[in-house]
């Protein structure tokens, strides 16, 4: 190798390196320029005229004579070489010592949240005070080809005991896009072995607050007692419409309530989120401890079917205004907020147990291999502070100016950044809900209250649940023969199940 | 004007995108070109033609950040041009002084057992960059990526010259003991 390799390969070093040419390139405002201009003055002014007294007394003290003679030639002489070099010319205020050892931390997340990853390594970095680990964000490409590719390269270094040290992933991909997600079950993962448990960082972490969470969702991150996956957003599936057009007493509170629902209209409603989460009808999808789904074929067949009747979306939407007719999530929220003169009824599609069933969207996890577990923990904890469901983030003063002023660090973090991740809401529900990213009336703020509280089941959104969805799809919209597609589906659920 | 938004106006071919890139980044791609090109008319063709190529490769690419792409762009484009003016004077050196100092790491001629894959390479660089501090980084790319004399960095990182030159000696013994572990030399 040459230096002429050496050097036309640093012109092909991952562009973010050349970040910290920043350091050398960034304008200094006029004023900092000035004032190091007049410092090195005063200092280089200040040390002449000290240097000059330390001669004057010299000569003083040393009497007649003497100050013609060779002596005092000399002293003249180091006066001219300390003008020349003043004792302050070097500051080095900042100590040389920053450097971090070690590889960086690695985090596996999706191109889209590439914003997001930003926010929060500046987030990060600021909290740590200068004393955090490097941080490298590896995307997942978004061409399926590369993707594809990248994903099977990953799961053989998993498997391999390698991968990158954490996950940062949306769940909700494997629903609502064509691209293929590194775990097509996570649960699976994590009955598989890939994740890090989690309990002794969790209890040591002053920042995961517990009374913070959604305990019914979060602990769909455990097994037995281990918690492996750290959920982050969930959605749940609901109907919100104007209550104008709507008149509900009391919404039906189970999934056999619905069906037997005297009002047509309200029936229809609440069998829009039943088309999109046909599987949060049933309290979970599969029994991973033995392998099976939790439904057979037929009790599939008479679901789907009940969907597909009940779901007559042409004539409900013609009738009730809808602000939602299928998942709780910030574009909703939006929604209420601007029209929160209105009143509002709220239907959340409720399971065969009476209570509501949570989809994951999007999960943090520190993989079992990882080389630098704390400190990716230590990353990931960063999403639980409480600051950054506001609309300010982390604000800090920066009193560099004249005139201090507040910087805001990841401000729209979770409405926008991890929205781009996955729909969904904070984990931290209550506290979401109740920070200012949204003004959403008192009653609105209740209901949806009560709605996190419904919640008795969580799983993570999976290839499961969209090939379910995709079969109501068939037929419904494609007039797909009933028997043969539930057949087919359930055939793919088993499969799936099978090799996740 | 935010990065997002010059990407914009140029995925909607408007030349005020290319503008706003130019009031906001030429002066630092003058500021490499120089150091490399060593001559101010030839740094400034060379930035012209890196904004010419920002403006008929966006789109379809969406360079995310700005900045280091059209770093790259225009490093390439000044090495390029070292390569061909030194092939008209046959001979003569053809890098600047700052990336001559890269010869202590190397070997002087290529060896058939050290023809090595390049990508390999590049990904121990990587690897090396990801292994130090910001200011390493910017020290060792300002030198050897960017051709900055010792003074200029040592006033912006303020920093003595002779504690920079030390910085930097001392970063490329550490990169020649990563690329011998790394089996690269």
């Amino acid at each position: 190798m040459t230096h002429r390799d050496l050097l036309e390969a640093l012109g092909e070093i991952d562009p973010q390196y050349l970040k910290s040419l920043d350091l050398l390139y960034k304008e200094e405002p006029l004023w900092r320029c000035i004032m190091k201009k007049s410092v090195k003055f005063a200092v280089t002014a200040v040390s002449v005229v000290l240097t000059l007294g330390v001669i004057a007394i010299a000569m003083f003290l040393q009497s007649g004579p003497e100050v013609d003679g060779p002596a005092g030639n000399e002293i003249v002489s180091a006066t001219e070489i300390n003008m020349e070099k003043p004792p302050v010319e070097d500051p080095r205020p900042i100590s040389c010592e920053e450097e971090v050892d070690g590889e960086p931390v690695v985090i596996l997340t999706e191109r889209r949240f590439a914003q997001g990853t930003k926010e929060l390594e500046n987030c990060y970095t600021l909290l740590k005070e200068g004393d955090s680990p490097n941080i490298l964000f590896e995307f997942l490409p978004e061409d399926p080809t590369a993707r594809d590719a990248r994903i099977t390269s990953l799961k053989t270094e998993i498997m391999a005991g390698k991968g990158p040290d954490a996950f940062l992933l949306s769940s909700y991909i494997a629903l609502a896009s064509e691209l293929q997600p590194l775990f097509n079950d996570p649960e699976s993962a994590m009955r598989s072995g890939f994740f890090l448990p989690l309990n002794d960082l969790i209890n040591e972490s002053d920042i995961i607050n517990m009374s913070n969470v959604n305990t019914t969702v979060f602990d769909a991150g455990k097994l037995g007692n281990v918690q492996y996956m750290m959920p982050l957003l969930y959605n749940i599936g609901i109907a919100v419409v104007n209550a104008d057009d709507l008149a509900v007493d009391s919404a039906p509170s189970s999934w056999q309530e619905v069906l037997d629902c005297k009002d047509e209209k309200l029936k229809s409603t609440m069998m829009g989120p039943a088309f999109v989460y046909p599987g949060n009808t049933f309290p979970s999808l599969a029994d991973y401890e033995n392998g099976r789904l939790t439904f057979s074929q037929e009790e599939l067949l008479t679901r789907i079917q009940e969907i597909a009747a009940g779901y007559d979306y042409g004539e409900r939407s013609e009738t009730v205004s809808t602000f939602t007719s299928s998942q709780l999530c910030n574009p909703l929220l939006s929604d209420l907020e601007a029209s929160k003169a209105e009143e509002h009824a709220f239907l959340p599609l409720p399971n065969e147990d009476g209570g509501i069933t949570a989809n994951i969207t999007a999960f943090a996890a520190v993989n079992a291999n990882a080389k630098h577990p704390r400190a990716a923990f230590s990353v990931l904890e960063t999403l639980f502070r409480e600051e950054l469901l506001t609309y300010d983030g982390i604000t800090r003063m920066n009193y560099s100016s004249d005139m201090p002023y507040a910087v805001h660090y990841g401000p729209n973090f979770y409405s926008v950044s991890m929205m781009a991740l996955a729909h969904g809401i904070s984990v931290m529900d209550k506290a979401f809900l109740d920070s200012d990213s949204f003004h959403i009336s008192q009653e609105d703020r209740g209901a949806l209250k009560q709605c996190f509280d419904r919640i008795n089941h969580a799983h993570f959104t999976s290839r499961l649940d969209s090939e379910l969805c995709g079969a109501l799809i068939q037929i419904v919209g494609a007039d797909a023969d009933l028997e043969e597609t539930v057949a087919q589906t359930y055939a793919a659920l088993q499969m799936m199940l099978a090799e996740s | 004007m935010t990065d997002d938004k010059i990407l914009d106006l140029l995925f909607q071919r408007s030349q005020q995108g290319l503008a706003e890139a130019r009031k906001k980044y030429e002066e630092k791609l003058f500021r490499l070109a120089d150091n490399i090109l060593e001559n101010r008319l030839d740094a400034d063709e060379c930035v012209n033609d890196a904004f010419l190529a920002a403006w008929n490769s966006i789109p379809p690419q969406r360079p995310d950040p700005l900045l280091p792409w059209l770093y790259s762009t225009a490093r390439n484009i000044a090495m390029n041009r070292c390569r061909v003016s030194s092939a008209q004077k046959r001979g003569g050196g053809w890098i600047p002084l700052a990336f001559d100092e890269l010869r202590d790491i190397t070997e002087n001629e290529d060896t058939p057992e050290k023809a090595l894959d390049r990508r390999e390479l590049i990904r121990a660089l990587n690897r090396f960059l990801s292994h130090v501090s910001q200011k390493d980084r910017a020290l060792f790319l300002g030198r050897y990526y960017a051709g900055e004399s010792y003074s200029a960095m040592a006033q912006r990182l303020n920093m003595t010259e002779h504690s920079c030159q030390v910085r930097v000696s001392r970063l490329r013994k550490k990169l020649k003991d990563h690329l011998k572990k790394e089996g690269l030399l």
